[in-house]
Order: structure tokens, then C-alpha cells, then sequence
């Protein structure tokens, strides 16, 4: 089986072909609101936070309130800036929270697993349990999204086994976020040889790490996220390669009263700076596996095929 | 008279390490207020380490959540971690050294055994690039730790140095122990394996001649309080106070030159870390006021004397 290290199909931007995107964009930028449930009493030994034994009512409130009013103060901000947006979502909501989910639909939001709840990890499960949670995500979307299969997961809690890369790909889906080794799509290698890419999330330009747990103000998110499409446009006009910026934000947070300004600050830079193509993680990896990805896992092999030959 | 103050199984000094103080010494002969030297990391992390291999309790980086994994958590699939390390192979490290040659500034790449064998290109690539190659261990993710046998010692250190010179053709003269890790003989098996110099022990604002069973061997300290890792990840600063903190250093160094002597400044940055494209700009601004600066000179480690 595959390990992490290994899955990584090694090629550096400085040298690989070019990536560019549509109508000569130079970033494309997409932004991922984690809507997450937890649990009130989670599997046994899994704990929201390290803190009392479960249940752990400061935690579940302050994220679901996340979901009862966090999540449509943040949806006035998107529908303000017409913000395509890519859900990391805890499935359960699909079926559980039909408010919610029929407001993502409505805007025609992406769905990106995010696991059926944010305290059910896949770590320790065995391929046939994984094999049924891909099957239930897949169904709840069928079901209760317009009949739209997911395309692509953020583990939940960024969890994963060895074999999960080898089975999403089983159940359809053509992306997975976890890994955040590149400013490009890059491919993700599969035991079966099916076509699996990554799509750069971030856990730099993300709420939770930089607001909740790092106590950084809000206004440094949008600090980080204008540096960060600064230096990716800056960098692409002088080597010519496209860069995939991603937002990552939780209701929770980002959709606290306090915190709306500067979402929306982050949202006018992205519609009012010229070369950023906005979109979702689904229109990425479409664009790449049409034009790009064969070329990249040919070069890839080419430079790892010299490397041996240099190495043996 | 001496006070018996220490128990008889306690080291209480640094092996090798002289100790001398900034006012109590000889003043550094160096031909500029201020010499700079820039480290850039590309470390290689796996996520499951191999037998007979030791990592560290804690690494920066990773998820960054809200809180952490129970104890015994999960030890594999780590792929946010694992992921987040291969970044400074694939843009970071790049991206440094392409700021770094638009100011001028020459720099050392340290790699690893791991990386030069596993990372398709990324030995000839440094190679090529950098102004000098130093020899960064076996992995990130596999130190030097005091369980080991000298004899074990002794092997990780001349077959991670043979794999990066195998690999790169450099002429590598300097070592950097990832999470600077070592024994108490550490220093003295780099001298034996014809190291001149070492970057981790972050002890002085100057080069440090060892001495005893490192003789040969100097420490050319490169600041951990001015570490990119340490300070945004460690210390959970934001980039800002980063920059500010960088040329705060800067500018006390240059005034305490004229008290004290010539200052050391080494800059330690990984290409997972200050590679990030929010971040990178802060390399940017700071190595250009450097350059332009005719009391601060910029030379490569091997050069620190």
C-alpha cells in the first residue's frame, strides 16, 4: 500500500510544465466554509476538545451555533460578493439540518465531504468500513442534493487511513484536500491507477488555526490572505505558472459578529484584484484532469525515471 | 573553596563548548559590523518513521487545530504534517533562493539524506542553485538522540554526509542536526568525520572554536529567536511581528558592534515555513535592506571564521 510520502508524485514547480487557468487568470482562488456538526456525545473515547468529559457543552454550543446563525450572517457576506464556494461539509447536516443544506443549495454550493460528523475520524477503520462511509456520503448527496455525487473530501478532523486515497477514488470522487503540498492540483497516486488530485487547501489562510486556536485577530486573516495572492500573482507574471489560493473558514468563527468586516474585506480584495479567478475545488480539478494532468504525471515520471538512473 | 553544589550524575556544561563572555573575550575579527549568513531547510518528513530511527516528541507544524489529538492518538497517516514538509520541496524552498539571487544574497541549502535519495531532482536542483550545501542528517524526521550507541551515532553521521555529497557532488564542510538533536558526543564525531562546522547550537553572536574531542570543529550559531519555525509556529507569531523582530535584531546588532565587537546573525528559514507565499515577502523586505545596508556583509556559513 501506498504511504502519504509516496502518493506524492514529486515534480517542483520551478521546473514542471505549466498550469494556467481560464481566460488568463493567474489565481484561482476558492473558498472552503467548513460547516461542520459535532456530536453531542461522539464515538466512545473521541472528544471535541481535551478539556471535560464529554458532554461538552462550551464547545458543541459555540460551533453549533456555527449552524444557527453564524452560518447565514456568513451566507449575507457571500450572496454580497456572489462568492462561489466550496463546502466542507459534515454530511450528517445533509439530512439532519434541511435549513442549511437547501441555503447551500439554493447557491448552487459545492459539496466536499468533510466526513458525516467532525468527531467521527477515519483513523483505525478497516476497508470495509471505509468502503460504507464512502457509500453513505455518496448516498446522503444523491438523496438530499439534486442528485449531485461529491466529488472530492477534506477528511473529517483531517483524518485518513493508507487506503483511503485507493478507495474514494472506488466511490467516485476525483479530489482530496488533505494534502497541502503545492500551490498547483497535483496528482495523487492511486494503487488502481485512477485519477485522484489534490487541491491546495490551507491551514495558514484558515480560521481555526490562526483565530481559535492561535488567538491572531481577524484582521489577520485578511492580512494573510492578501499577502498570499499578492505574492502568488507577483511570482506567476515573472514564471508564468497559475497558483491555487484557498480560504478556509468555520461559521463559527468567521461568522461571528465580529468577524463579518473582515470576511467581507477579504471577499472585496478577491472580486476587485485582476487576475483572480474565483470558484470551487470541483471547477479546479475538472480543469486540470482536462488539460493538465497527464503532462504532469508524464514529467513526473520522467525526472523520477533520471533520478533513479542517477541514483542506481 | 568549592561549594559541592552538583550531584555526581549531572553534566552541567555543554561538552566542548568554551565558555566565554561577550565583555570578557578578545573582540571577533570580522570586516563589517554585521555578518549575515542565510540557512534555508529542506528537510524531508515521513510519516511513519522506519526501524532504529528516533523523531522528536513535537515538530511545528501540522493541522494547527483548536486542540490537540488525545494521547495515543494516531501515529499514521498524518497527511497534513506530512504534506506541509513536502511543500518546502516542491515551491518553498525555490522560492526563497529566487528572492534570495534577486538581492544578491548567496545561500546554504541544507539537505538530508532522505531527501537527496527520495526527492526525484531535488539534489541537483540545490546543487546548482545554492551557493553552498550542508548536510542536514538522515530525515527531518530521524535524529540524533541519545539512545543511540556511539557506534550508531558515528553511522547516521557519515552515511547522511555520503548521501548528500554523493548526490549533490558538493564539497560539504557544514552540518545542521534536524530539531538539533545530538549527544554528548555529537560534536566530537563531526570533527572526527572532517566537519569544520555546525549550525544548530544556537549559543552566540559569533563563530564558536570547540574545543577537547571537537577541536577542528566550529559552531557558527545560527539564532533560533530569529528562526522563521520557532517564531510562527513554535511562538505562534503572525508574519508581522516577525519582520519587525528581524529588523529589531538587525538594528541592536549594529549598535552593539560598536561596543562589543563584529555581530554573527545567522537567519535559519525552511522552505516549508517562510516559502509560503504569505510569508515569503517577509524574506523578501529583509533580505533587500540587508543587501543594501554597506555595514552588514552576507557571506555563506563555511565562510563564518
Amino acid at each position: 500500500m501506498l504511504s502519504p510520502n509516496e502518493r506524492m508524485l514529486y515534480a517542483p514547480m520551478s521546473e514542471r510544465p505549466r498550469v494556467t487557468w481560464p481566460n488568463g487568470a493567474s489565481v484561482a482562488f476558492w473558498h472552503a466554509p467548513n460547516v461542520e456538526h459535532y456530536d453531542w456525545l461522539g464515538p466512545t473515547v473521541r472528544r471535541p476538545a481535551n478539556r471535560v468529559t464529554p458532554p461538552d457543552a462550551e464547545h458543541y454550543m459555540h460551533r453549533d451555533s456555527g449552524n444557527r446563525t453564524a452560518f447565514w450572517r456568513m451566507l449575507r457576506s457571500v450572496d454580497k460578493y456572489q462568492m462561489p464556494s466550496t463546502v466542507s461539509l459534515s454530511l450528517s447536516i445533509l439530512q439532519e439540518q434541511p435549513e442549511v443544506r437547501d441555503a447551500m443549495l439554493e447557491r448552487d454550493w459545492e459539496i466536499m465531504s468533510h466526513g458525516i460528523s467532525n468527531l467521527r475520524p477515519l483513523f483505525g477503520y478497516t476497508p470495509e468500513q471505509e468502503h460504507a462511509f464512502f457509500e453513505i456520503s455518496q448516498k446522503l448527496a444523491v438523496t438530499y442534493y439534486d442528485g449531485r455525487p461529491i466529488k472530492g473530501m477534506l477528511g473529517p478532523r483531517i483524518s485518513s487511513t493508507y487506503a483511503t486515497a485507493d478507495i474514494m477514488v472506488e466511490h467516485g470522487m476525483t479530489y482530496f484536500a488533505d494534502f497541502v503540498h503545492d500551490e498547483h492540483p497535483r496528482p495523487i497516486l492511486t494503487e488502481s491507477g485512477k485519477k485522484l488530485v489534490n487541491v491546495p487547501y490551507s491551514f495558514t489562510l484558515n480560521d481555526v488555526p490562526m483565530v481559535l486556536a492561535k488567538s491572531h485577530p481577524k484582521s489577520y486573516l485578511v492580512d494573510l490572505v492578501k499577502a498570499q495572492i499578492d505574492r502568488c500573482l507577483r511570482d506567476a507574471a515573472q514564471d508564468g505558472q497559475g497558483r491555487v489560493v484557498c480560504l478556509a473558514t468555520h461559521p463559527f468563527v468567521m461568522g461571528q459578529p465580529n468577524a463579518a468586516a473582515y470576511l467581507e474585506e477579504i471577499f472585496d480584495y478577491v472580486r476587485t484584484t485582476e487576475g483572480v479567478w474565483a470558484t470551487t475545488a470541483g471547477a479546479i480539478t475538472d480543469h486540470f484532469l482536462d488539460n493538465f494532468y497527464d503532462e504532469q504525471v508524464a514529467y513526473a515520471r520522467d525526472l523520477a525515471a533520471e533520478h533513479a538512473g542517477a541514483t542506481r | 573553596m568549592t561549594i559541592e553544589i552538583n550531584p555526581p550524575d549531572v553534566t552541567v556544561f555543554a561538552p566542548t563548548l568554551p565558555r566565554t563572555f561577550d565583555t570578557h573575550r578578545q573582540t571577533w575579527q570580522a570586516p563589517a559590523k554585521l555578518t549575515v549568513s542565510v540557512l534555508l531547510h529542506a528537510g524531508y518528513y515521513l510519516d511513519i518513521p522506519e526501524p532504529g530511527q528516533y523523531r522528536a516528541l513535537l515538530m511545528p507544524g501540522g493541522v494547527g487545530g483548536s486542540y490537540s489529538e488525545l494521547p495515543g492518538g494516531p501515529e499514521a497517516g498524518q497527511v497534513a504534517k506530512v504534506s506541509q514538509y513536502e511543500f518546502g520541496l516542491t515551491n518553498g524552498v525555490d522560492r526563497l533562493l529566487r528572492i534570495a539571487a534577486s538581492h544578491g544574497v548567496p545561500c546554504a541549502v541544507a539537505l538530508d539524506a532522505y531527501g537527496c535519495q527520495r526527492v526525484p531532482g531535488l539534489a541537483r536542483r540545490m546543487a546548482e542553485t545554492a551557493g553552498e550545501i550542508v548536510a542536514r542528517g538522515e530525515a527531518a524526521t530521524s535524529i540524533i538522540d541519545s539512545r543511540m550507541s556511539v557506534q550508531d551515532e558515528r553511522d547516521y553521521i557519515t552515511s547522511s554526509l555520503a548521501a548528500v555529497r554523493e548526490a549533490t557532488g558538493a564539497d560539504v564542510t557544514g552540518w545542521f542536526s534536524p530539531e538539533r538533536g545530538c549527544t554528548d558526543r555529537t560534536t566530537g564525531l563531526l570533527a572526527e568525520a572532517g566537519l569544520s562546522w555546525f549550525g544548530d547550537w544556537t549559543v552566540d553572536e559569533r563563530p564558536v572554536p570547540l574545543e577537547g574531542a571537537a577541536s577542528g570543529l566550529r559552531s557558527v550559531p545560527f539564532s533560533l529567536d530569529t528562526e522563521d519555525a520557532f517564531q510562527i509556529y513554535t511562538r505562534n507569531g503572525t508574519f508581522i511581528d516577525y519582520e519587525q523582530l528581524l529588523n529589531d535584531t538587525i538594528d541592536r546588532l549594529l549598535a552593539d558592534a560598536d561596543i562589543v565587537g563584529p555581530r554573527f546573525l545567522g537567519l535559519s528559514w525552511a522552505g516549508w515555513v517562510l516559502g509560503q507565499a504569505c510569508y515569503a515577502d517577509v524574506a523578501d523586505r529583509v533580505l533587500a535592506r540587508i543587501a543594501a545596508d554597506p555595514d552588514i556583509r552576507v557571506v555563506l556559513p563555511s565562510q563564518v571564521i
